[in-house]
């Protein structure tokens, strides 16, 4: 069982629906968010210029530097494949913020703990989608188990040949885009 | 766009510098000591616990650096983490130069157990080289930051921290009022070189990474030569940490020189781990230039929001009492 996620950004409309209802999930504070949408492009010559958007937010790598540099454990893999953090274990030393290629952790100034996107595990345990999946009017997100051959996302992933973000990283990360 | 490297700052830069002067500085007495040079041994013991308060100041920094100090123990928790390396590490090398020392005090039943000391002392460059080194590793893992991930950092870490180490022992020595000692001249030479060669891996360093790596690497050197740390790396790396010392040791081995250059190394030290820290930028993610308010425009936006927020509510409550 390996939980993972695939984003289609040739629907996604950058409507920020999905950082709103992520922060509202987990009662996060206006100025931090898990997820985050950037706009990319205008890019290219005329007339062949592509504009899209991708929502960014961790990526819950098999390979996870963050996890591996984490000296408390507090960072840690789930049997489901997830990536963790137990703020009763972070001591706050900030490596896994440097270390993470994707720039998605947080410190939380309050708790002393560093935070990030859990993509939903709760939810996912009792059979509900994620919080962005279930917020997205463009159904552009879907969320399923990876190591099912048979299971919707991993059909899709390999019919529209989705492929992680910056995959030369080496981080094997569990959420697949299809670009646009 | 993230502009530099915002998670370490001055207590890691601290630490690091630290930590590389302190290890240093037991690694040459120690080697001296195994080496069997007795002339200048008087000072062994006192280099060594200067060596170890140095280091443990350091250590200090670290904690304060940490969020939750007084879960500082589970940083031994997961010995797979290059960090946790770090910290066995940094134990070790503190312990066994807490017992190098004692083998200086006069009133110690080991103190003259010489064979038991020189082994002490060849675990303790052990732990020195291992302390020295381990920055550039640690920082190596940092897969989005190209600027790290250069072949020569941890060569650039040992050769800075030996030039450090150096300078902190001739400084003893003059303090110690041996600068008549011919090892003022040999510590002095040996500087000489450590910085000839610190100039040259740091350059390769640099061409290395611009020749190499990613478009964030390149953009730290730019930051660097041309941008924002232009004056920490002219500066303090380059002018004051390396020429003008350089210049010192080869104009004399006079004491005012050696001052002046031990001096110089060590702001220059402080510098370099400053400047190679904070100019590491994390790989782009797509569209991340474009943010139309950075984060800290964010946390702005959404203080004035929230107590405008509250002002209301205070309105509100106000009408309806
Ligand atoms: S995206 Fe970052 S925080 Fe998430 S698992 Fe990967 S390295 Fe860790
Ligand atoms: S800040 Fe917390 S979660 Fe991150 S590496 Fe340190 S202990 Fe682990």
């Amino acid at each position: 069982m390996r939980w993972g996620m695939l984003i289609d950004l040739k629907k996604c409309v950058g409507c920020h629906a999905c950082t709103v209802a992520c922060q509202n999930e987990n009662h996060l504070p206006l100025a931090m968010k898990y997820c985050k949408v950037y706009k990319v492009g205008p890019e290219g010559e005329y007339p062949n210029l592509t504009s899209y958007n991708i929502p960014i937010a961790c990526m819950h790598c098999q390979e996870a530097p963050c996890v591996e540099g984490c000296p408390s454990g507090a960072s840690h893999h789930r049997e489901d494949g997830t990536v963790s953090i137990n703020p009763k274990k972070c001591v706050g030393c900030r490596f896994c913020l440097l270390v993470c290629p994707y720039g998605v952790r947080h410190m939380n100034k309050e708790t002393g703990a560093v935070e990030k996107c859990t993509l939903c595990v709760e939810r996912l345990e009792t059979g509900e989608v994620t919080r962005c999946t279930e917020t997205c009017q463009l159904k552009a997100r879907h969320v399923g188990d990876l190591d099912d051959p048979d299971s919707e996302l991993v059909r899709i992933i390999h019919k529209e040949n989705a492929r992680p973000l910056y995959e030369h990283l080496g981080t094997k990360p569990s959420i697949y885009y299809i670009m646009p | 766009m993230e502009q530099k490297q915002e998670y370490w700052g001055w207590l890691a830069t601290g630490y690091f510098f630290l930590a590389a002067m302190g290890a240093m500085m037991a690694a040459v007495v120690a080697m001296l000591d195994v080496l069997g040079v007795t002339v200048i041994d008087q000072i062994y013991g006192w280099v060594s616990f200067a060596a170890l308060v140095i280091t443990g100041c350091g250590s200090l920094l670290l904690m304060v650096e940490l969020t939750h100090i007084f879960r500082a123990y589970l940083v031994y928790a997961r010995p797979k983490s290059i960090m946790c390396m770090g910290s066995y590490l940094l134990t070790s090398f503190l312990g066994l130069t807490f017992v190098y020392t004692t083998f200086f005090i006069y009133f110690v039943p080991w103190s003259g157990w010489v064979l038991v000391r020189k082994l002490v002392a060849v675990l303790d460059i052990v732990a020195a080289l291992g302390l020295v080194v381990y920055p550039g590793l640690e920082l190596a893992e940092a897969r989005g930051r190209s600027f790290w991930q250069g072949s020569g950092l941890v060569a650039l870490f040992l050769v800075s921290a030996t030039s450090t180490g150096l300078a902190g022992v001739l400084l003893m020595l003059i303090f110690f009022e041996l600068s008549g000692s011919e090892y003022l001249g040999v510590l002095s030479t040996l500087l000489t070189v450590s910085l000839v060669l610190q100039l040259v891996l740091l350059g390769s360093y640099l061409w290395g990474v611009r020749l190499n790596g990613t478009k964030e690497g390149r953009q730290a050197i730019l930051n660097m030569v041309k941008g924002p740390y232009c004056v920490n790396f002219w500066g303090g790396v380059v002018v004051l940490g390396t020429l003008i010392p350089l210049g010192l040791s080869i104009l004399g081995k006079m004491v005012p020189f050696a001052v002046g250059a031990a001096a110089l190394v060590l702001i220059g030290g402080l510098f370099f781990r400053r400047t190679f820290l904070q100019a590491a930028e994390r790989i782009s993610m797509p569209g991340e230039e474009n943010q139309q308010i950075n984060d800290q425009q964010t946390k702005e936006l959404a203080a004035a929001l929230e107590s405008r927020w509250m002002e209301k509510a205070r309105w509100l409550k106000n009408q309806c009492s």
